[in-house]
Order: structure tokens, then sequence, then C-alpha cells
């Protein structure tokens, strides 16, 4: 035999749509004997009905506008379908390019000249390159040279600069870590 | 079609099917969010913030557990963010007196029309958010995901990380508060 209370605890999961069949059947026995709990029932759904009254209808246009607004999520790009426009273009490129050395080739002989003379031109490039990569480092250990004159206060300053800087990029570099940590602790928790 | 079988269609590059996601829970996110924030215009912003964080993480989604209760943990924790962003500037601001003034946008809670019938609603609509204001954090959640959330017990057991009974008599003794504080609304 249950009391009143229980009673009463059936009927807020009734008002939800919650009770087990065996529960519904035992208060509707008990219902049918108990004034109180029907008025108490009637009490319930009356305040479910004012809640469900109170809510508000959503917007027009609230569903068209964020369609509108929806981005290229990170996982469409992962997304096969995603590649084959990328890839169709390419195939198409290829295919125009081979299309046009067939022809050309067909028509006169230098081709092998032209690869030649491409290849002896990313050559040269290379060489100028490295001969400004060169000069440029001399020409910095040169001002550094000056700058410093043999003095040993002026080195200790730039020790001291640089040291600094380390220190100042090491701090920079341990708080993005702590930032990217807590960025994943709270992703994993909005993961579901 | 389920809610995971519109997510794998979206994940297959049908985007528009987001939209009949975003359909079959719009207006309980918008409501759920407008309890909690009291304001009709930031519910409604929040909802798409929510939407799109939502869609943005979509081939995250853990398919053991339902949509509905990731959906709305989003929403819960954007609107604990924002209630707590809202604080800070409320005490930046010294003080101003907010809590008097009525909630933004109020709609008419039943169809009723005319001067009188309008008042009696706006009064009553102010009832309700004050009553359910004055009702425990925990219980004012509980009501919120099922009355306007219209979540199940199951769903809300699982977003509020709580053993079913505890829902079960949470919402019985927050449902009795409610009921003590809008008896003036109801029939005896």
């Amino acid at each position: 035999m249950r009391n009143h209370q229980q009673y009463a605890e059936l009927l807020s999961l009734e008002v939800d749509g919650e009770l087990t069949p065996p529960e519904r059947r035992l208060l509707a026995d008990h219902l049918r004997s108990c004034d109180d709990c029907r008025r108490e029932r009637d009490a319930l759904a009356e305040l479910a009905g004012l809640l469900t009254a109170s809510r508000i209808p959503v917007a027009d246009g609230f569903r068209a506008e964020l369609m509108e607004r929806l981005p290229a999520a990170g996982w469409q790009s992962r997304h096969p379908m995603s590649w084959a426009a990328a890839v169709a273009v390419l195939v198409v490129l290829a295919g125009g390019a081979a299309a046009l050395a067939g022809s050309a080739a067909a028509a006169s002989a230098p081709v092998a000249a032209a690869v030649v003379a491409v290849l002896e031109l990313f050559g040269s490039s290379l060489v100028a390159g490295a001969g400004l990569l060169n000069a440029s480092w001399r020409g910095i250990g040169l001002a550094l040279g000056r700058l410093f004159d043999g003095s040993l206060l002026n080195l200790v300053a730039l020790g001291v600069v640089v040291l600094g800087l380390d220190l100042l990029f090491l701090r920079l570099l341990l708080r993005t870590r702590r930032a990217v940590a807590a960025g994943d602790r709270r992703r994993t928790d909005d993961g579901g | 079609m389920s809610d995971g079988e519109l997510i794998s269609a979206i994940l297959k590059g049908e985007q528009d099917k987001y939209g009949e996601l975003v359909g079959r829970y719009q207006g309980r996110l918008v409501n759920y969010l407008f309890r909690l924030l009291r304001n009709s215009e930031e519910a409604h912003d929040l909802a798409q913030e929510v939407f799109l964080k939502v869609y943005q993480a979509l081939d995250r989604y853990n398919p053991r557990y339902k949509f509905s209760t990731w959906l709305f943990r989003v929403a819960r924790n954007a609107a604990i963010d924002t209630i707590r962003k809202r604080r800070v500037q409320f005490v930046s601001m010294e003080r101003r007196r907010d809590d008097d003034g009525p909630a933004t946008t109020w709609e008419p809670v039943s169809p009723a029309r005319g001067p009188y019938a309008d008042l009696r609603n706006l009064e009553r609509g102010e009832a309700i958010q004050r009553s359910i204001e004055a009702l425990p954090w925990e219980y004012r959640q509980l009501i919120v995901l099922r009355h306007y959330g219209e979540l199940t017990y199951d769903e809300i057991a699982t977003l509020q990380e709580m053993p079913l009974g505890t829902v079960k008599n949470k919402l019985f003794r927050a449902r009795q508060m409610l009921k003590e504080n809008l008896a003036d609304y109801l029939t005896d």
C-alpha cells in the first residue's frame, strides 16, 4: 500500500507521460477513490498547460537565415565528393596540356631543346640564389662586427637581449600549449 | 527518417537535410534558451550559433548518444557562457538594476485578444518567468528542459549526468514549488 506522497509522485510522472503500465493501473485504481489526488492531477495538468501556452514562436525566416549562414565545415573537405571537382579539373588540364605538347611535337622537333633550356634556367636561378644568400650572411657578419667593434660591454648587452628574447619566446610557447590543451578538453566535452 | 539517418545523409553531402534537422529542434531550442536568457532576440541569436557550431562538428557526433542530448548540451554550455559574460558586464556597470524589468519580449500565453486579455496574458507570462527564476538553478534547468526543451526523462538524465530516479524526484519537487508560486493563476 502506497502513501499519498507516492501517488503524488506518480501524478507528476503521469503529466510527463513517463508512467509504466503497472504504475498507470495502480494510479487509475487509486484515483477512483481519492478526491484529493484527482484535484492534484487537475492542478498539475493545468500547470503543464500554462507552461506550454507560454512558449514563444520561432521568428519567421529563422531556418532560412541559418541555412544561408552555414559555413564550409571542416568535415566537408574530408569527404571524397569534395575532391571530385578538383580531380576533374586536374584531369582536364593535364589532358589539355598533353594534347598541346603532342601537337607541338608533331609540328616541330625542338621540344627536347626547350626542356634543356628550362633546366638550364632553373640551374642558373639556383646558383644566383646561393650567391645572394652567401653575400647576405657575409653582410650581416660585417655589420655585427662593426657594431660591437671588439667591445666586451656591447657583446654582454647583446647576450642579455638574446637571452631575454629566448625567455619571452619560451613563455609564449608554453601559454599557447596550455590554450590548445584547454581547447581540446572543451571540444571533447562538447563532442557528446 | 531518424536524426541519425539525417546526419549520415548530411555527412554524405546532402547539406539541405540539415534544414530538416533544424526544423525538428528550432522551437524547442529557442524556447529553452529564452527561458534561461529571458530575452527573445538573444535566444534566437544564440540558437543560431548553437546550430552552426553543431553543424561544424557534425562529423564528431557519436551515434551512441541521442542528437537531442548533444544539441542541448552545446546549448546549455553556450547559455551558461552568455549568462556569465552578462554578469561580468552587470557588475562592471555598477549594479544597474534589471531584475525588476519585464523580459524584452513576452508573447501572449493564450490566443485571447483585447486590452484586458493582453494585460492578463502579459502579467501571467511574467509570473511564469518569475516563478521559474525563483527555482533553485538545478530545478530550473530540469523544468526548462522538460517543458520547453521537451526532453524525455532519459534524455535529461543523460544530459544532466543524473540518475533517472533523481530526475523524477527533482522534477516532482520543482513542479510542487511552481504550483505554489503560480497558485493565483491556477483554479482551485
